[in-house]
């Protein structure tokens, strides 16, 4: 039986809409903030812990060799299962497991050789970015949480690799959208996704030396990424891979669109900063340190967002 | 049966040896405690608690809400039924809501509820086998608090049932601190759901925040992070 999901009251829906018309969000986040995410290996090989905000996603990997289908010889399979758990959302259906199945050419399944497994070949990686517009696309919010998505006018995905290709664009919704706000929304779309692509390769590249480390050691081995929150700190080496709320743009760019897009980020980020410093403690109880690759949090920490500055 | 009180009991284990009370020699069950003919047995899993004199229940932490008679709890009135609002409690079931049961409604003269609305009303059926229904009034007919809310802003948010008790506790600090030096309205359903207005839309979210981050702390941790966010608030 599918149940029913919680409706929007009119009082939630009224006051998110002022809050988006304010520049502010539920979550203390900046309309432009992807939300917080966090990369975590199990001990085994290919299983996977990301963490979005406050949705968790559990992958997990497994390959076998098959005979390849008689029309493709030289392509392999890829299998992909979703499962939804109703504790996630009572709106997901109990006892019916959505199968998604994808037969692709993109990603070819090598023999496993002697003892180590080669990993796969990823030619390249589509991420998506989630674009949410208000009034008339007025408003605009990157990574739309599920109450802002109840009450958007619509959305736009753009799914893009690193090389700036996008692979799939699609709109939803009630509305026009302008050119300019395409383009806009697709030089944001390369800014998250450099930043996501480079997150994922570092937690990747530790991941491996962690491994080379303790081989054949059956250590309980969890190397976590944790991206660290920087509201107001100036100082920020360019570069440093961090995915947070607010703080002045650190991403790497190299073109000069996408340099405007960054300035133009940043300025509504330091016009927001006197009203930020209100909304500080309301969404976000990290510390200012960026370079920290570890997850233990003392309670000093925890409480103290200016202390470290 | 005091050897149970304090345990971790799980679904299907019976109990037995409840502590009467002296004049009555009745013993009162609570959530996740089931009488099955002669057997008391256990329905969720958590911890035993007992009350003096004879009361006992099972402690879990859960998020899904089960009507309880008496219970103020705020909804949502999704649709309008005939002489009844339908209203989503964050149960298993919609509630009914009488049009009648507001201050001062009659048959000509109802009162003013939309679909969307949300209203902060009382439990008068909660049953098992009924459907659960609800009230705006108390016994005087007087409305005490109780009716739509949230027409003149505010927000509302749900979180776990435990933080709604633990707020409501006497013993808890958060609202008393946050009400020293920050104006605002609030109201609390033991389903889980609050609503709250302050002065401007920061403020709410910054409440409405620091509510949900009180979950876990002690009373130590919540002056210190009121501490915290009232100072950022007022723009140190």
């Amino acid at each position: 039986m599918k149940m029913r999901e919680t409706p929007l009251s009119n009082c939630e829906r009224d006051f998110i809409r002022s809050a988006i018309a304010d520049k502010k969000r539920l979550d203390g986040r900046q309309p432009y903030d992807y939300r917080k995410i966090k990369i975590t290996f199990g001990v085994d090989r290919g299983s996977c812990q990301v963490e979005i905000g406050e949705t968790r996603v559990l992958a997990q990997v497994s390959s076998e060799i098959t005979t390849p289908k008689q029309t493709r010889p030289s392509d392999g399979m890829l299998f992909i299962n979703v499962e939804l758990s109703p504790m996630a959302s009572p709106g997901f259906e109990v006892g019916r497991r959505p199968d998604v199945t994808v037969d692709g050419n993109e990603v070819k399944i090598h023999p496993v050789e002697e003892k180590d497994p080669l990993p796969l070949s990823v030619h390249h990686m589509p991420i998506c970015v989630t674009f949410a517009f208000y009034e008339q696309g007025k408003y605009l919010l990157v990574d739309p949480t599920d109450k802002e998505e109840k009450v958007m006018d619509g959305k736009m995905v753009v799914g893009m690799n690193k090389h700036r290709e996008i692979c799939s664009l699609q709109v939803t919704g009630q509305m026009l959208l302008l050119k300019d706000q395409v383009l806009r929304c697709s030089n944001i779309a390369v800014v998250k996704v450099t930043e996501i692509t480079e997150l994922i390769h570092n937690a990747l590249d530790n991941d491996r030396q962690a491994r080379g480390w303790e081989t054949g050691m059956q250590y309980f081995l969890v190397l976590s990424l944790l991206i660290r929150v920087s509201p107001v700190n100036e100082k920020k080496d360019k570069g440093v891979g961090s995915i947070g709320e607010g703080g002045p743009s650190a991403w790497e760019v190299d073109n000069e669109m996408e340099q405007e897009v960054a300035d133009e980020i940043q300025t509504v980020n330091k016009s927001d900063r006197s009203a930020e410093g209100n909304s500080r403690l309301s969404g976000n109880h990290g510390d200012d340190s960026e370079e920290e690759a570890t997850c233990t949090l003392s309670k000093d920490d925890l409480h103290n967002p200016t202390q470290l500055q | 049966m005091v050897d149970h009180v304090g345990k971790v009991v799980l679904p299907g284990e019976t109990l037995s040896d409840f502590k009467e009370s002296e004049k009555t020699y009745k013993v009162i069950l609570g959530p996740g405690l089931r009488q099955e003919s002669d057997d008391i047995i256990v329905s969720k899993p958590g911890i035993v608690r007992f009350k003096e004199p004879n009361v006992y229940w099972v402690d879990s932490n859960q998020k899904r809400y089960v009507p309880v008679k008496g219970d103020s709890v705020i909804g949502i009135v999704t649709n309008k039924a005939g002489d009844v609002f339908r209203v989503d409690v964050g149960g298993s079931e919609l509630a009914t809501l009488s049009y009648l049961a507001f201050e001062s409604a009659t048959k000509r003269n109802r009162p003013d509820v939309k679909v969307g609305d949300i209203v902060f009303c009382k439990f008068v059926v909660a049953n098992k086998d009924m459907e659960p229904e609800l009230v705006c009034i108390d016994s005087n007919g007087k409305s005490g608090g109780l009716g739509v809310i949230g027409r003149d802003g505010g927000y509302m948010f749900q979180t776990s049932l435990n933080l709604v008790q633990k707020i409501l506790n006497p013993d808890c600090v958060l609202l008393k601190l946050l009400g020293k030096r920050l104006s605002f309205e609030v109201a609390i359903g033991m389903n889980g759901r609050l609503w709250i207005k302050a002065r401007s839309v920061s403020e709410t979210i910054a409440i409405a925040n620091a509510i949900s981050a009180s979950e876990y702390m002690s009373n130590e941790q919540i002056k210190e992070m009121c501490k915290r966010l009232l100072d950022a608030l007022a723009g140190f």
